[in-house]
């Protein structure tokens, strides 16, 4: 009896090393191919003035694991605008270094990460494109730290917050996403009866609480409102229920996977109304999945490769190309952005990282591949957001909403 | 009406899933627990047989199967087979299935990454209109292949000496022993049909939804069909499956949406309270 048990609990420790075992394998993989060691190395002369290695910018965000596809097209846009800016001198005569963290999407690594990049790498400032949970996790650790982040992915309100000042964003956040879209279709295309489908998780709530005060704003009704999870990846049954209300619009207020499929549902069960949706709708998983469900669909989007007709956008996107032989897109753009607006405020503040924010803040209508940007107070962006619809499997631009 | 349409074309894939598990339950007394994982590799390895080699839809699915069960079968061999050979309970082997599907996920979205994938040769996508009702062709289809993968396993465990030998195994493996079996052999065949069927329920679930790693977690409602039928009890594991899925598109659209997996669990709670062995299990397995 007493070996009995001693072999189970034996047994479960073996199990549970090789589960830490696994989980371990991960990390040291992931953490491989982050950021070239320190090369300073100074030896430790106390009277020397301040090292004059290269100026450290930290870039955080999940390089692994189901957050990663919007990590890794936003690293290529840092790393392209890094080489431009290095190409042209540096930043006041300094070359610039990127030092790479992996978040995973998890909270607990983030904040591990943000303490590595800080303390042991030295970073000046961060450029992020961490998601929502893994950015919201950090913000009380960046205010410790006192290091600036711009946050280029996470479109959720409560990251960029007065009182919290060390997060300011380049992207529109998902009030402003959900917002376009809203007045889109009640102003523009003139519809009376509106219904949502809500991923029922913080993302999907932060579109659908501002989509729904917009629309009643507007004087138009929300006549069906249906909840649902990502998981479950049939949604007839909520169809239904929205169809038998007869609506004109439905807002997709989710992920491009199950936004995609509920589009491909919608007409499996003979649902009429115009399919709506913010940002995701433009990734090619949506259009993918949902198939010829996906065209006509109207979605905002914060970046609509040509839509500003700017020279600097022109050359961004034949750099990138040249670069990586594909497109950019919104994630690549807005990191490219940053990292670009993140040297400027640099050189101001001579590489400073106490100054940085507010060199930040003095950018006005910068020009940016995504628009002409300024900060406001709290630290979010104004700048005009774009309509788009799917046309033909291509997304194809509609109308600009807003400055 | 078209709520039951929806539960009818995915309840038989819920079923494929009970099937396999039901038989490798059975046999080995394994509750693995990396069931869904089982199939989602499925799903994945579709993609790459139809997306990489060109293969159309149908023969890409005993591709995948095939595929899929030499992976479970090596899978068995590696962890689950040392451990009952030296007789750990079965507490630890579950435990192990659990370190299973952290290993699965994460090796799934290594070599394919996280993001939904599409297949380029699928069944048909048209929607019929029948009686002024739609009927789309791909549920159509699913239900039918799924369908009949049930029945090629009935047949084969029915009317084949394999097939008897499979029974007889799961029914007393130690007098299967005596009357010559090589239960070893047999065990790595109910394994390998358990990763067959997960296979085509993957591609299934793939072609209704999309391929990807998290597919499991749909696929993990197959556990609840083969409880609800009565664990380790053949066609229980089918009506099972059939039960859950309408049951949960009806629960639904009645209640509440937001209440749409706590409603079928609640369902399975109550069928459990009345029938502790399941709608068809006829007694509860000794040890």
């Amino acid at each position: 009896m007493r070996l009995h048990t001693g072999a189970k609990v034996a047994a479960t420790l073996a199990v549970l090393t090789v589960l830490l075992g696994a989980s371990g394998c991960g990390q040291s993989g992931t953490q491989a191919p982050q950021a070239a060691p320190a090369k300073q190395a100074a030896p430790a002369t106390p009277a020397a003035p301040a090292p004059q290695g290269p100026i450290r910018v930290g870039y955080l965000a999940a390089l692994s694991g189901g957050a990663a596809s919007f990590g890794e097209p936003a690293k290529e846009g840092v790393q392209l605008a890094l080489e431009e800016i290095n190409a042209a001198g540096g930043i006041g005569g300094q070359k610039v270094e990127l030092v790479i963290g992996d978040d995973k999407g998890d909270p607990t690594v983030s904040v591990q990460e943000l303490q590595r990049l800080t303390q042991k790498e030295k970073v000046a400032a961060i450029v992020s494109a961490s998601i929502s949970t893994a950015e919201m996790a950090r913000m009380d650790a960046l205010v410790k730290e006192k290091i600036v982040e711009i946050v280029t992915v996470s479109a959720d309100p409560r990251v960029v917050v007065a009182g919290k000042p060390y997060a300011l964003r380049n992207e529109i956040n998902s009030d402003v996403f959900a917002g376009t879209v809203a007045t889109y279709a009640v102003k523009n295309l003139g519809f009376k009866r509106l219904a949502m489908m809500v991923l029922n998780d913080a993302y999907g709530k932060s579109l659908a609480t501002p989509f729904a005060a917009r629309v009643k704003e507007l004087g138009a009704e929300l006549v069906a409102q249906e909840s649902y999870e990502a998981a479950s990846k049939d949604y007839k049954d909520l169809l239904v229920k929205i169809k038998a209300a007869n609506p004109d619009a439905l807002m997709m207020a989710g992920l491009a996977g199950d936004t995609a499929l509920i589009a491909k549902q919608a007409r499996e069960v003979g649902l009429k109304a115009v399919l709506m949706g913010a940002n995701v709708q433009s990734t090619p998983q949506f259009r993918d999945v949902a198939g010829p469900a996906a065209e006509g669909t109207v979605f905002s989007v914060a970046y609509m490769p040509g839509a500003t007709g700017s020279a600097t956008e022109k050359q961004f996107i034949e750099n990138y190309r040249k670069k990586y032989n594909k497109e950019p897109n919104t994630y690549a753009a807005h990191a490219y952005d940053a990292m670009h607006m993140l040297a400027r405020a640099l050189q101001k503040a001579g590489g400073k990282p106490e100054q940085v924010r507010a060199a930040l803040m003095e950018l006005k209508d910068f020009p940016g591949v995504t628009g002409t940007m300024s900060l406001n107070d709290t630290g979010e962006v104004a700048k005009p957001a774009y309509v788009a619809t799917i046309a033909g499997g291509q997304v194809k631009y509609v109308a600009t909403i807003g400055k | 009406m078209i709520y039951l349409l929806a539960g009818l074309a995915v309840g038989p894939v819920y079923s494929l899933v009970a099937l396999g598990f039901s038989l490798v339950y059975r046999a080995t007394g394994l509750m693995n627990f990396a069931q869904g994982q089982f199939v989602a590799l499925g799903a994945l390895v579709g993609v790459t047989v139809i997306n990489r080699l060109g293969l159309p839809y149908v023969p890409s699915l005993f591709v995948a199967a095939l595929v899929t069960a030499a992976v479970v079968v090596a899978l068995d061999r590696l962890t689950f087979r040392p451990m009952r050979r030296l007789g750990r309970p079965m507490l630890n082997q579950a435990i192990a299935s659990i370190g299973l599907v952290i290993l699965l996920d994460q090796a799934a979205i290594l070599t394919w990454g996280a993001q939904p994938l599409t297949y380029r040769s699928t069944p048909p996508k048209e929607i019929l209109e029948l009686f002024g009702f739609p009927v789309p062709l791909e549920q159509l289809f699913v239900f039918v292949v799924a369908v009949c993968a049930m029945a090629a396993m009935h047949l084969f465990l029915k009317y084949t000496s394999l097939g008897r030998a499979m029974r007889a195994v799961a029914d007393d493996p130690v007098a299967a022993r005596l009357m010559g079996i090589r239960v070893d052999q047999v065990t790595a065949l109910v394994n390998g049909c358990n990763g067959a069927l997960a296979a085509v329920a993957g591609m299934l679930f793939a072609s209704l939804y999309y391929a990807s790693y998290d597919l499991a977690a749909v696929a993990i409602k197959g556990f609840a069909a083969a409880v609800l039928g009565g664990l380790g009890n053949l066609p229980g594991a089918m009506v099972g499956g059939l039960i859950l899925g309408v049951a949960e598109s009806y629960g639904a659209v009645l209640v509440s949406s937001q209440y749409r997996d706590a409603i079928a669990i609640a369902f399975l709670i109550a069928v459990l309270l009345v029938r502790p062995e399941g709608l068809l299990g006829l007694r509860l397995r000794k040890g």
